[in-house]
């Protein structure tokens, strides 16, 4: 269970063929998109940085051992880049960093931005779903388009968030295909599949 | 740049920093190593605070992290596999990065390519009014009574067979159309209608596209009804040297020549007055029938669409003024604050109707097709099980936006501001859109109607128009006690149209 399971070959075949697997049972248009993040973060990382060549200088300082000027500024510029570096790379440090509503945020707007670029509001029925992931914020959206009611489904609809949020957050790659294919179920109550329903948003994996 | 090029100029900048930072602290290493210094940095003012054992003449301590280095250095065999394990982490992580790309179950490219239901820029009725150059005796009111009652039939015949209907169904549709497997459509409900296109005043036939939103109940000769939500295009075509029915046939599918009852056209031609009456000669004829969506579940009633069009003016016709006050020196009992006191009327009324799910209670106030739409959302409701709430609802203006008067009826088109409390409950209690205390603030065009030859000033209370009776009225109109049918605009004037301001085209 890594985050790299998410972005394997094997990942986007199995996740097409959950998502043919719901809409097997429903008119809505369900797409699924992965993203390695969905903001911004590089200001934590010299955030982390900063605060790492604060810790030294101030060490430097009070430690009983003296040194010199020179080196005091020296060490606080090694430690920032060090620390900058060291967060740059590990994106734990960010998330630890980052606060959970700018998480929410940025994966909120992502998902929205998606949803547009991806054209899920073109389906001729308004029935468009897309369920966003963000690696980085450990965060999964689901947004529906005006077609279908999200008051009519609400609890089955709210429970199918909470797993793939869950899933999304332990990285388990099967739970959230299993949640992807429940998503079938959980539309078809007021959406149901109809004998002659067009699959509008192709499952190509992109 | 592309964002991949970005990133990678970004590390290679971060990499240079640090090996700027490393070559600093190793050319710090070099002055260091200098014993007695000789350099400005060499005795600083804390060193000379210090009571520890460092002098400025050793040369002075290191830094933290160059010890830390330096420690590395010393003890080779555990600095250069740690210092290789951290670059070999780096770069693994950036070569894993580098792979995880984003990826989605769709493409747009493939979303493109999706056939779509097209909207056409709706045609204004000013357009449509132009017939009357050709036809004096049209009658907007009239038509759509006819288109409405029109559509009903061919979605009947659908079941029941199209040989009474061949008078007024191009003959390659009349073929088409029926459907073995129905032995019945009934409860035929159109919810709207919208112009879609309109041309042919300039040649032989006139040709007019529509739009309609409707429900029906299909009975199956297997056994078995089902109900659908549709949405249809009809073109309609005449020719245009024919002329408008009479009012009092206009309510009724006839010989459209002389009015002999439907029974005595066989195919498309009348036994009454000898005429093929068919092709659109005499009266529109539905040309084309296509089904543009088809839902066993109606329109969704619970989403919150928020106002669109509330801010932009007034769409005013330039002779609107003039023509009203035309209508008023025709009938000096008729103003403008009765005409506004009679808009009161029917607003506070149709509050009440739509909250409480009681479509005869606006039933006196609304034409017949608005009667019809309204019938059709409100029993959308109460088969949803919810109901559409207003509250605290007032008009805050009235424009005048257009004056209308044909050979039959005088239409007035009013822009009106009203707010008040939204929301959907459902019959639970259970809020499913809106706000229960937040007014909201928008506007609609309202189209009242009145028989052209209707004087008087318009009523502001619940009374028979004609026997002054208190208003109680059935599903036909009718008053139940002079029996008169008040909701046709002959006694007052009635709503008969309500238009968005997204959708009011002039």
């Amino acid at each position: 269970m890594s985050e790299a399971d998410f972005f394997s070959d094997e990942a986007k075949r199995a996740t097409a063929a959950s998502v043919q697997a719901a809409e097997a049972q429903t008119c809505a248009e369900i797409v699924v998109a992965v993203r390695k993040s969905s903001g911004r973060y590089g200001v934590l990382a010299y955030h982390f940085g900063l605060a790492c060549s604060a810790l030294v200088v101030a060490y430097s300082l009070l430690a009983p051992a003296v040194y010199s000027p020179f080196a005091i500024a020296l060490d606080g510029i090694v430690a920032f880049s060090l620390g900058a570096l060291l967060a740059i790379n590990l994106d734990t440090v960010k998330r630890a960093l980052a606060r959970g509503s700018t998480l929410e945020e940025n994966a909120n707007r992502g998902a929205r931005v998606a949803f547009f670029d991806l054209g899920i509001s073109r389906t001729s029925g308004r029935h468009g779903l897309l369920v966003y992931v963000s690696m980085f914020e450990r965060r999964c959206v689901v947004l529906t388009d005006i077609g279908i009611s999200r008051a009519q489904l609400a609890p089955g609809l709210g429970v199918s968030e909470a797993r793939l949020t869950d899933a999304v957050k332990r990285r388990d790659l099967r739970a959230f295909q299993a949640a992807v294919a429940a998503l079938g179920v959980v539309l078809c109550e007021r959406h149901p599949r109809a004998v002659d329903d067009v699959n509008e948003l192709p499952d190509e994996v992109q | 740049m592309s964002g991949a090029r970005r990133n990678q100029a970004r590390a290679l900048l971060a990499w240079l920093g640090l090996a700027l930072a490393l070559a600093l602290v190793l050319y710090s290493v070099g002055a260091f190593a200098r014993p007695g210094g000789g350099q400005s940095y060499s005795g600083g003012s804390r060193s000379s605070r210090s009571s520890g054992g460092h002098s400025g003449g050793d040369g002075d301590a290191s830094g933290l992290i160059f010890q830390l280095i330096l420690l590395c250095i010393q003890y080779p065999a555990l600095g250069v596999p740690l210092l290789i394990i951290v670059v070999v982490f780096f770069i693994a992580k950036a070569a894993v990065g580098a792979r995880q790309q984003s990826w989605s179950t769709t493409t747009p490219e493939a979303v493109q390519a999706v056939q779509r239901v097209e909207r056409s820029a709706p045609v204004s009725r000013t357009e449509l009014s132009t017939i009357s150059a050709l036809d004096p005796g049209f009658s907007l009111v009239l038509f759509e009574d006819f288109a409405y009652m029109l559509y009903a039939a061919v979605q009947r015949c659908r079941g029941t067979g199209t040989q009474a209907l061949a008078a007024y169904l191009a003959p390659e549709l009349a073929q088409s159309l029926v459907d073995p497997k129905l032995a019945d459509v009934q409860g035929i409900v159109i919810g709207a209608m919208r112009y879609v296109r309109f041309s042919g005043t300039q040649g032989p036939m006139l040709e007019l596209e529509l739009e309609l939103e409707s429900n029906y109940v299909e009975v199956l000769r297997a056994g078995g009804t089902c109900r659908y939500y549709a949405v249809d295009r009809v073109v309609l075509t005449r020719a245009a040297t024919a002329r408008s029915r009479p009012p009092a046939r206009a309510h009724q599918l006839d010989c459209p020549n002389c009015g002999a009852p439907l029974e005595a056209v066989r195919g498309t031609e009348c036994s009454y007055c000898r005429q093929n009456v068919g092709l659109g000669r005499f009266d529109w004829m539905i040309a084309g029938l296509r089904n543009l969506t088809r839902e066993t579940r109606g329109p969704l009633l619970t989403s919150d669409v928020p106002e669109t069009g509330t801010e932009l003016p007034t769409i005013v016709d330039p002779g609107a003024p003039q023509r009203f006050e035309q209508l008023v020196r025709k009938d000096p009992a008729f103003n403008w604050q009765a005409l506004q006191g009679r808009v009161a009327l029917i607003f506070a009324e149709l509050q009440v109707a739509w909250t409480g799910r009681d479509p005869l209670r606006i039933r006196p106030f609304v034409s017949d097709n608005l009667f019809q739409s309204m019938y059709y959302w409100i029993d959308l409701y109460t088969q949803e099980r919810c109901r559409n709430v207003t509250e605290n609802a007032s008009i805050m203006r009235v424009d005048l936006a257009n004056v209308v008067n044909d050979a039959q009826f005088d239409a007035i088109t009013l822009r009106v501001f009203a707010t008040g409390i939204d929301y959907t409950i459902s019959d639970e209690g259970k809020l499913l859109s809106g706000h229960r205390s937040r007014p909201r603030t928008y506007s609609e065009y309202w189209t009242l109607i009145r028989g052209s030859l209707r004087r008087g000033e318009p009523r502001r209370d619940n009374t028979c128009p004609n026997c002054g009776a208190p208003l109680r009225i059935g599903m036909t109109g009718q008053c139940e006690y002079c029996r008169i049918k008040v909701t046709s605009g002959d006694f007052d004037w009635v709503l008969s149209r309500i238009e968005q301001d997204e959708s009011y085209a002039g």
